[in-house]
């Protein structure tokens, strides 16, 4: 049994990344849960993919409301868009997390996810990378675990029941091409997982849904 | 010239009750009286409009204050409501189809409440019950499936695609507008001014696979709205399938409670379609509930706003076993008050309403049953009297705020559908009401057909003497004050006959009386006395016209200081003591009034100074011209009238109105030309018509004390004393010390019939009446007066002449 101090508590974080607003929506209300069930500290943090950079100029095809319009990207049209997604995330996190009291922040960066992520986070942290499907789909928080009773399936079922979801646990070599057809609320991967960057990769572009990385132990 | 002798004697003044009439020793001795006495025109009236049927059949109560209008209605309705069965409950239900306009429902007694009830239980129960359902395994596996399958199939299209474009060498970006498409290189993307460099044909093999891969991924997002739209459609086949299960299970149980009543049956039709329909709102209510510093308890769900909709809202209910027919009394008749009005609550800085908002009027109240207003009221709340007309007319309960009527109302509201109305309206006002009512507005005759009227006072009888005392006997039990002694009931009695001024009847506006009689019984509580005996009634009395007696007080003390220049002694030509009476509120005193006239050569016109500068009413005018019809016929009706007159009230500056100073005007005329003195000690009320009869006229009693206080204050003489009509020797019921003053001879009330018995008590003169001969007695007052007209006729005809023969001479 081990005894946690108040300063271990106090500096506990959940870390919610995404590339754009419209990922981020559909995983705030589980990083908002997850900094209650923690109680900890709630950081959104709007990455800005390098690569974007090296793309000036190409086709950009619009989602949205001008879905399937097809522009030229521009720096400053990235840069005005960021800006608006940025507004909108922050907002959208202190809405959720004033109604619960939670500590919260804000702020961007740049960087290719998940390495940003896997990059920036701390011993104790939770990371959740934001990611969505193109419908809205609601389906059961997913834990890639060996056995019912690892951290990671425990999370998945302490989340599912806040969440009023189900939790499913699958064998956590599970091949990222079997996720595809599920609908996926949240998966968790776990410790095992986050340590082969190629997978994790290929389960988050599979799984297209929040990836909750579980803090280590 | 009447020979009846003119002094009236002191048992003519005043009607005194003998106690030993009324055949009790206390009131304690009697049987208590609470219905109404000398009433009973008004009561039949009450009672016809109470038990028809017809609908136009309303009632007007007129009476004077104080008359127990009021009460008297409420118990007589009261009455006939006991004998009519209770009314239906009315509700409020939303209506599902148009949710601005609110259904109302008829349900039988009792059922309203028993409603709201069981349709608050159902939401609180499918609050519980829907959530739970869709967190069953059965649910989640059939939800997950539809998930699966459409998510399967986008999400599967989207991953080819985006492998056919990794394949062409092109990175599919996420950014925040949509997808950037960018060529690549080993893993690297390429920089427009890289590939600026490469060979034509490879940049043209770039641009055909960026731009197959844009065409790919714009059908893609181009299908999305379809497959959302059937994905929506999907989810909600699956929550509308469960939530029946759900609420038909919950339904069935309101539906076997309330089975039978066919008002409900389309209802529960449309609450089924609605909560099907809307399942999600309780999935949103259970996951809220539980959030916030004060969560919603599970039982209070029903509470909150989104699920108004389903509330019942109950405007009227009656006990399942209540018997008789409402009565409601409204004593604040405002728009609202009567037809119920629309309430709104701040939402999110609006004004938002719904079915529970709607507030029941006294119209719905008293729907089955009757309804009693005061006119007054009604007709000065500012669209009131409209609405209850409407609502009469159509027989329905329209709610329609006065916002809206003025088009004022800018925030969107509800129109609930009108209940059907069926009730009796009882409209208490006063006879000035009642006939601007019927004179202005043609609608009031046809909506109040029936009028009942209460009397201002009774035939003062045997009979009705007794009922009076048997009627104090109730107040005395009612607000537990100590027995009456038949003295002090006589003592009462006295006082009715006053208020009524007319000592054969007793007042009918017994609420005076009643006040009477409760400070009496706080005197003799005071005193330590068991009963209320005489002293005590009349103790009462005289304090209550002591504090109302202010002005009168003033008055007379401005006659004592000679402000107001009245003489009670010697005699003065063409000038006497003429009386006034005012009212101000409960307060009715008398005071003498100097009246002059004065008279010289004229062309036959008696001027009104009064009238000239438009301080005369009608009356007093019509007063002043019978007198020109009297001097013209009376005197020398064969010969032109030829003075000029002006008649005036000394220091008068409020408005003279009313004839009851016309004998007295005739008789300062009639002095001031048969230049006889006119004795001050005298003051003269009545009226007079061209024949020089007198009429009887108003407040008699309260002239006569004015004058009595107004020569006590100078002095009584004994030969001082007021002339009245005849025919108000009847009315007189003068206080005690007046009565003992005449009794002594220290005062004199004469009653006259002809203006010649006041010119003779004036002047100590006789009138003179005409002879055979044609001519009046030589030596009497009308001898001087035509001596002195026909002085004005001959010296008008002089002048005539001494006119015309200057114009003649002009002329020449």
């Amino acid at each position: 049994m081990t005894t946690e101090t108040r300063s271990e508590a106090a500096s506990r974080r959940v870390l919610l990344f995404a590339g754009c607003y419209a990922d981020a929506g559909p995983a705030i209300g589980l990083a908002v849960t997850l900094a209650q069930q923690m109680q900890a500290a709630l950081e959104g943090v709007l990455a800005l993919d390098p690569r974007m950079e090296a793309a000036e100029g190409a086709a950009l095809v619009m989602a949205g409301r001008a879905r399937g319009t097809t522009l030229a990207l521009s720096r400053e049209r990235l840069s005005l868009a960021y800006a608006a997604d940025a507004r909108a995330f922050r907002s959208r996190l202190d809405a959720a997390a004033a109604r619960l009291s939670i500590r919260w922040s804000f702020r961007t960066d740049t960087g290719a996810l998940p390495d940003l992520a896997l990059g920036l986070r701390r011993p104790g942290d939770a990371v959740i990378l934001g990611h969505r499907r193109f419908l809205p789909l609601r389906g059961p928080v997913i834990a890639l675990e060996e056995g019912e009773d690892g951290p990671a399936a425990r999370l998945a079922r302490d989340l599912a029941r806040a969440l009023k979801l189900r939790a499913r646990v699958l064998p956590a070599g599970t091949p990222a091409a079997a996720l595809e057809p599920l609908a996926i609320s949240a998966l968790i991967l776990p410790q095992s997982v986050q340590d082969d960057p190629a997978r994790l990769v290929a389960l988050i572009d599979a799984a297209r849904c929040p990836v909750l990385l579980s803090p280590a132990g | 010239m009447a020979s009846e002798p003119t002094a009236l004697s002191p048992d003519e003044l005043r009607r005194r009750c003998d106690p030993a009439a009324l055949d009790f020793a206390t009131t304690d001795d009697l049987e208590p009286l609470d219905s109404l006495i000398g009433q009973e025109r008004a009561i039949e009236a009450i009672r016809l409009s109470a038990g028809m049927r017809h609908r136009r059949f309303n009632l007007f109560v007129l009476g004077p204050e104080g008359s127990g209008r009021h009460a008297a209605v409420a118990r007589l309705l009261a009455e006939a409501a006991g004998e009519r069965p209770a009314p239906d409950d009315w509700v409020y239900v939303h209506d599902f189809d148009a949710p601005d306009r609110p259904r109302a429902l008829r349900l039988p007694r009792g059922a309203g409440p028993k409603l709201r009830r069981a349709m608050a239980e159902l939401i609180d129960d499918l609050a519980q019950g829907i959530p739970a359902l869709f967190e069953s395994e059965e649910y989640q596996s059939r939800r997950a499936a539809i998930e699966e399958e459409f998510g399967g199939r986008n999400e599967k299209a989207f991953s080819e695609l985006a492998q056919r474009a990794r394949e062409r060498g092109v990175a599919i970006l996420r950014t925040p507008m949509g997808f950037a498409l960018a060529p690549v290189k080993d893993g690297e993307v390429q920089k427009p001014e890289v590939i600026e460099k490469l060979p034509e044909a490879e940049r043209k093999a770039i641009r055909e696979n960026v731009a197959k891969t844009q065409e790919e991924l714009s059908g893609f997002l181009e299908s999305l709205p379809r497959i959302e739209k059937e994905h929506r459609a999907a989810i909600a086949a699956l929550n509308a399938e469960m939530a029946e299960q759900v609420v038909d299970l919950n339904l069935a149980d309101l539906r076997a409670e309330f089975a039978g009543i066919k008002a409900l049956e389309a209802h529960f039709d449309a609450l089924r379609k609605d909560l099907i329909a809307n399942a999600e709102l309780f999935l949103k209510a259970g996951s809220q509930r539980g959030e916030g510093a004060f969560p919603i308890a599970p039982a209070h769900i029903h509470d909150t706003p989104r699920f108004h909709r389903y509330a019942v809202n109950v405007m009227v209910s009656h006990a399942e076993d209540a018997i008789g027919a409402p009565v409601v009394v409204e004593s604040l008749p405002t728009l609202s008050n009567l037809t119920g009005r629309v309430e709104y609550m701040q939402q999110m800085g609006t004004l938002v309403t719904d079915v529970t908002l709607i507030r029941p009027g006294a119209l719905h109240k008293a729907n089955g049953g009757y309804l009693v207003l005061d006119a007054r009221r009604v007709l000065t709340e500012p669209f009131a009297w409209d609405a209850l007309k409407r609502c009469l007319e159509t027989a329905e309960i329209r709610m329609i705020g006065a916002g809206e009527r003025l088009g004022l109302s800018a925030t969107g509201t509800l129109e609930p559908e009108p209940v059907p109305l069926d009730l009796r309206v009882a409209l208490v006002g006063d006879r000035f009401l009642h006939l601007l009512l019927e004179k202005h507005d043609p609608e009031f005759a046809q909506l109040f057909t029936v009028t009942a009227e209460f009397g201002p006072d009774m035939d003062r009888r045997a009979e009705s003497m007794a009922l009076f005392a048997r009627q104090v006997a109730a107040v005395v039990r009612r607000e537990c004050l100590r027995p009456v002694t038949a003295d002090g009931v006589a003592a009462l009695i006295e006082i009715a006959s006053r208020e009524a001024d007319d000592r054969e009847k007793l007042s009918l506006v017994l609420s005076r009386l009643w006040d009477v009689l409760r400070e009496a019984d706080h005197h003799a509580r005071e005193d330590g006395a068991e009963t209320v005996d005489r002293a005590h009634i009349e103790g009462a009395e005289a304090a209550r016209l002591r504090r109302i007696d202010r002005v009168a007080e003033r008055m007379q003390e401005m006659i004592a200081r000679g402000t107001v220049m009245i003489d009670t002694r010697g005699s003065v030509v063409g000038q006497v003591n003429g009386l006034t009476v005012a009212s101000l509120g409960a307060a009715r005193f008398g005071w003498p009034a100097r009246i002059t006239a004065r008279v010289r050569l004229g062309a036959g016109q008696v001027v009104d100074i009064e009238r000239e500068v438009k301080l005369g009413g009608p009356i007093h005018s019509k007063g002043v011209l019978i007198l020109s019809g009297y001097l013209s016929t009376h005197y020398l009706p064969e010969t032109p009238l030829s003075l000029w007159a002006s008649l005036v009230f000394e220091q008068s500056y409020g408005g003279v109105e009313g004839d009851s100073a016309s004998v007295a005007e005739l008789c300062a005329l009639l002095s001031a030309l048969a230049g006889v003195p006119l004795s001050q000690s005298l003051a003269v009320t009545g009226s007079v018509n061209q024949l020089g009869a007198v009429q009887p006229v108003g407040g008699v009693n309260e002239k006569i004390e004015g004058f009595f206080d107004a020569c006590s204050a100078q002095g009584l003489t004994g030969r001082q004393g007021v002339l009245i009509p005849r025919r108000n020797a009847d009315s007189l019921m003068l206080h005690a010390d007046v009565v003992e003053a005449v009794a002594d001879g220290r005062f004199q009330i004469h009653a006259i019939d002809h203006v010649d018995q006041a010119l003779e008590l004036l002047t100590g003169l006789p009138a003179g009446r005409r002879g055979l001969n044609g001519e009046f007695a030589t030596g009497s007052v009308n001898a001087n007066v035509e001596a002195r007209l026909i002085d004005f006729a001959e010296a008008r005809r002089d002048f005539g002449r001494m006119v015309a023969q200057a114009e003649r001479r002009d002329d020449d």
